[in-house]
């Protein structure tokens, strides 16, 4: 069993991020990476990562323990939050230094953390206390269940509004968890903010709360007792691989979609 | 055979599988435009193989052969007779419409892309309409039998609907999950359905759209208003291009026909996980 609370990455000083274990059907990643809260190498890789590892082994250990039937876990739910000592931001995405440029970014090193993610084998809450931004937002939909504040803060992608365009396992989580097409254009196309009430209203969120991000994470704490109960039969993270197919099969191997400037030199090059 | 003409339309009563007696299914053909399948295996109707191999794809078969006889010159083009075809459980009771698969059926190697997917996915495409009335509980194969149907009548009486694989720990086969995803309004249906197993009442299955309508009167009521929606539907059927619609529109399910695609188990999924660690 891992050491709570466990600071991560391990050996630093000033944690970028704690996991905590309040009880034995909740785990809780306070993901705190400066200001703004950005998905850097160091926080996928030395916090997300290890958070993930040390929660599903601790979890699996459960198995058959308190039934002795070996075909039953502990129920078990995550709460993944932003810093929590702040209400501005949940996260603001990706640092843009990382992902220009580098083009084992997604196929190494975001995709393989977010697909881990989205296949968790026990169920998966954002508490999103703040801002949800890009990458930041995507993340939030990688979790099965979405708390957010009722506070002034935002979901977005808006790649289009600076130029980029989406990555191929970006385009699948969307597909899979934004409600409609109607909102998948408002939000990929459009590049539109949805408030935490139009969220909530449109169903990409499924809950709100008050009182900051002490009410989030509250608020998230009744979702994931809830749903607990369903990781119990082992199979959740399956289920999801199953029902969730195109995140899984199409999001590596194939070409990255081309920025602004290389499809007009591609254009021109037909001519 | 040809149902061509009303006034010289033979009600037709063929009891399945052949010489069987009492009957596990029953195809009827009331009026020159309307078929219905009754299904009738046992006190919840399980879609045992039998069912499945003996009742529902011989009278898929008697109902398409009838129907593609029907054939003629319209004033500008090809045209075939407009039909429908209502899927029903047992009429004698109000309790289930089908409470799915068996569990030996589930066990057996290669039931799924032999036995139910071919026939699953033959109703999906099927070239007329095709309406479920859902006269009782529709659990897990039984409720994917309802959604591979174009429409879905069900009884406002108590009854549910739900795929319980959640509850057992076992994972959805490729072309059930793919049925699912393709047919469930939704990514928060998806979700409530096959991830937390929601049971959803008529009421709720009617407010998410997961059923059309709903009608009182028990099964009667039930077929009564699947009657009035097939007569409303029926001339989809009179361009025979309704069946390759359907193919396209259900590509992504027809492309893993045939698939042996392997989700692990729950035990097999933690033995991967301790042998990467």
């Amino acid at each position: 069993m891992a050491s709570y609370p466990l600071t991560l990455p391990a050996g630093e000083s000033s944690p970028l991020g704690i996991l905590t274990h309040p009880n034995p059907a909740l785990w809780i990643l306070e993901l705190r990476n400066g200001v703004d809260n950005r998905l850097t190498q160091p926080l996928l890789v030395g916090v997300l990562k290890p958070a993930l590892d040390a929660v599903e082994t601790d979890w699996r250990a459960t198995r058959g323990r308190s039934s002795n039937n070996p075909n039953e876990w502990a129920p078990a739910a995550l709460i993944i939050t932003g810093k929590l000592d702040q209400d501005k931001f949940f996260s603001n995405g990706f640092e843009f230094a990382n992902i220009k440029g580098d083009r084992l970014w997604f196929p190494h090193t975001f995709d393989p953390i977010a697909l881990r993610l989205m296949s968790f084998p026990i169920p998966t809450i954002a508490a999103i206390n703040g801002h949800a931004f890009a990458a930041g937002f995507v993340l939030s939909l990688l979790c099965d269940y979405r708390v957010m504040t009722s506070g002034k803060a935002w979901c977005s992608m808006n790649e289009v509004l600076f130029g980029a365009p989406l990555p191929v396992s970006f385009v699948h989580i969307l597909k899979s968890k934004l409600p409609s097409p109607a909102v998948l254009r408002a939000c990929t196309l459009e590049g539109k903010r949805f408030t935490a009430q139009e969220a909530h209203a449109l169903g990409i969120v499924d809950e709100l709360a008050d009182g900051g991000s002490a009410g989030v994470l509250s608020k998230a704490e009744e979702v994931a007792k809830r749903v607990a109960g369903l990781a119990k039969t082992g199979v959740w993270g399956i289920m999801k691989k199953s029902i969730y197919p195109d995140v899984f099969e199409k999001s590596a191997g194939h070409a990255q979609p081309l920025y602004p400037p290389e499809e007009d030199a591609l254009f021109r090059s037909k001519l | 055979m040809a149902s061509a003409s009303a006034t010289h339309h033979r009600p037709v009563r063929v009891c399945f599988p052949a010489g069987s007696n009492p009957p596990l299914g029953i195809l009827s053909h009331p009026s020159p435009t309307l078929w219905v399948i009754e299904l009738r295996n046992g006190p919840d109707n399980r879609l045992a193989e039998q069912v499945l191999l003996d009742v529902i794809a011989p009278a898929l078969d008697r109902i398409e052969l009838d129907w593609r006889n029907t054939r003629r010159k319209g004033s500008d083009s090809e045209e075939w007779a407009p039909a429908a075809l209502i899927l029903t459980g047992d009429l004698r009771q109000n309790k289930f419409f089908s409470n799915g698969l068996l569990v030996e059926s589930i066990a057996m190697r290669g039931f799924f892309p032999q036995i139910f997917d071919p026939v699953i996915t033959r109703l999906l495409t099927f070239p007329i309409p095709t309406i479920a009335a859902i006269n009782g509980h529709a659990f897990a194969g039984g409720l994917v039998l309802a959604l591979a149907c174009d429409y879905r009548i069900m009884t406002s009486g108590r009854a549910w609907c739900s795929m319980n694989e959640i509850t057992f720990g076992v994972s959805l086969p490729p072309v059930v999950s793919a049925i699912l995803q393709t047919k469930l309004p939704s990514p928060d249906v998806l979700r409530a359905c096959a991830l937390e197993g929601k049971r959803f009442t008529p009421q709720e299955a009617l407010a998410c759209e997961m059923v059309d309508q709903l009608a009182e009167g028990g099964s009667a009521g039930v077929l009564h208003k699947a009657i009035e929606y097939a007569e409303r539907v029926e001339n989809l059927a009179a361009k025979g291009v309704l069946g390759t619609l359907k193919k396209s529109k259900y590509l992504s399910v027809l492309n893993i026909l045939g698939d042996d695609i392997n989700l692990p188990t729950p035990h097999e999924a933690d033995t991967m996980f301790r042998t990467k660690l």
